[in-house]
């Protein structure tokens, strides 16, 4: 016991401190922990693999490239917000469009590594079963902006059915977020953002243990001409709502647009705001414990940032060397 | 036999000035070598293509950040095949631009002589060698 405790010790402060040494990343630009610059690639939306493979998409092209920079397939169409993987890293997850009867709208794709389509659908079927008549605005039907599978969750958590890994979470402006079976094909459920003014929100995501995590652009309690945004938390289990950050005075923090969240652990929140830069925030000490501007940084300008994450890049970086 | 290889050896990398970077990437044959040094120049190229952001139209890169950055061609010769850039790197990566900080214009080369089983590539400091483009490193 007396050897093992110490052994304990050591292992909880390793796994609390994990995170620093991941790898936050931009679209394709991938940083360290404090924004410095890593390795850029080309595109808008990028994902990279632990066998040094990496995908990158923009407004034109879903391309995926090997470690040695050879072009392995390509698809072309208009890629917008995410590139995602599901969370076995053997299919991807794609918010693409078409254009159906002169206007835009969204269209979702799983694709496997080859590039083939294993399922596809376009809002305006959610749009019908869930009774939606109203378009987002005259040039687009929709406007979805995350797509996230729903991994494996915490045993014995007490969740409303559709909460089942393999489904997927789909998140739209103003029409709320979406629970979609796994082919696509159902909605499952769809819940609007109480929360949110006209639920402007992004990146909502399902955790492992059965929370909605999600950026709130406009909180609800903004004035007009005041708003102010907030990273939010839905307990599924409960169903109630939390706001794990809110600047003082909340007008202080704004990001009409854009916006990313992620826990990095079960103390630390990660957040991206458009232009400003990306924070990471203690929820027990309800402080930022780092403000990084540079992700944000192209040259010498800033630019907006649709959302920056953190992910454990070693292995792929371990190929471009 | 040795002794004229070593020679040879130390000549080859004599050629490159003290401060170059030099990674080997394995070939198997010259076909191999040219795809890989056309998907290194093909990569810079994606790298600098322009967009704009869909919320503000501002385009990603200036007109003289584009400008500053070259990316070479692919030469091939008779006895070698070669793409000589001049860019703006940051811990020696490129994708940056000149007022930016910590960055460097530096050659990036990529360079294959024939009957090699390796392409160099080559980072080297522009102020190190300006006339880096003009030397002949196949024997």
């Amino acid at each position: 016991m007396k050897l093992l405790l110490p052994l304990i010790l050591f292992s909880s402060l390793s796994m609390a401190q994990s995170w620093k040494k991941m790898n936050l990343v931009n679209g394709c630009h991938i940083m360290d922990i404090n924004g410095e610059n890593v390795k850029s690639f080309p595109g808008s939306f990028c994902q990279f693999l632990d066998d040094g493979s990496y995908l990158s998409a923009d407004q034109d092209h879903l391309k995926y490239f090997s470690k040695k920079n050879e072009l392995i397939w390509q698809k072309d169409g208009h890629y917008h917000h995410q590139l995602n993987l599901t969370h076995d890293q053997k299919r991807i997850l794609v918010l693409t469009s078409a254009v159906v009867k002169n206007i835009r709208q969204d269209k979702f794709q799983v694709l496997d590594l080859a590039g083939n389509i294993i399922a596809e659908e376009l809002a305006d079927t959610y749009l019908k079963q869930i009774k939606e008549k109203k378009p987002f605005s005259e040039l687009e039907l929709t406007h979805f902006n995350s797509f996230y599978e729903i991994p494996t969750l915490n045993e014995g958590l007490k969740l409303p059915e559709y909460v089942k890994p393999g489904n997927f979470i789909l998140n739209s402006y103003r029409l709320g977020y979406f629970i979609v079976s796994s082919d696509l094909k159902l909605v499952l459920h769809r819940e609007k953002f109480n929360g949110s003014t006209d639920h402007q929100t992004h990146d909502a995501q399902i955790l492992p243990d059965g929370k909605l995590i999600y950026f709130n652009n406009i909180h609800s309690e903004s004035e007009k001409s005041n708003a102010f945004s907030s990273v939010d938390e839905i307990d599924l289990t409960q169903n109630k709502s939390t706001v794990l950050f809110m600047a003082s005075p909340k007008q202080a923090f704004f990001s009409r647009h854009c916006g990313g969240v992620q826990y990095l652990d079960k103390d630390h929140v990660l957040f991206s705001h458009m232009l400003a830069g990306t924070y990471i925030y203690s929820l027990k000490d309800q402080k930022m414990v780092s403000n990084i501007y540079r992700t944000h940084l192209n040259g010498h300008k800033f630019y907006p940032a649709q959302q920056v994450k953190a992910l454990n890049l070693k292995k792929f970086l371990s190929h471009w060397k | 036999m040795i002794r004229i290889a070593l020679l040879l050896v130390l000549f080859s990398c004599s050629h490159l000035p003290s401060g170059a970077r030099v990674k080997e990437i394995p070939v198997a044959n010259e076909a191999e070598a040219k795809l890989v040094i056309q998907n290194q120049i093909n990569f810079l190229k994606s790298l600098f293509q322009q967009t704009k952001d869909p919320y503000y139209n501002v385009e990603k890169w200036t007109k003289a950040c584009l400008d500053a950055n070259f990316i070479g061609p692919l030469d091939i010769k008779d006895k070698s095949i070669s793409s000589y850039s001049m860019l703006y790197l940051k811990n020696g990566e490129p994708g940056h631009c000149p007022y930016a900080e910590g960055t460097k214009l530096e050659w990036l080369v990529y360079h294959y002589c024939q009957g090699d089983k390796v392409v160099k590539e080559i980072k080297l400091p522009q102020a190190d060698s300006p006339d880096f483009q003009q030397k002949e490193f196949c024997l």
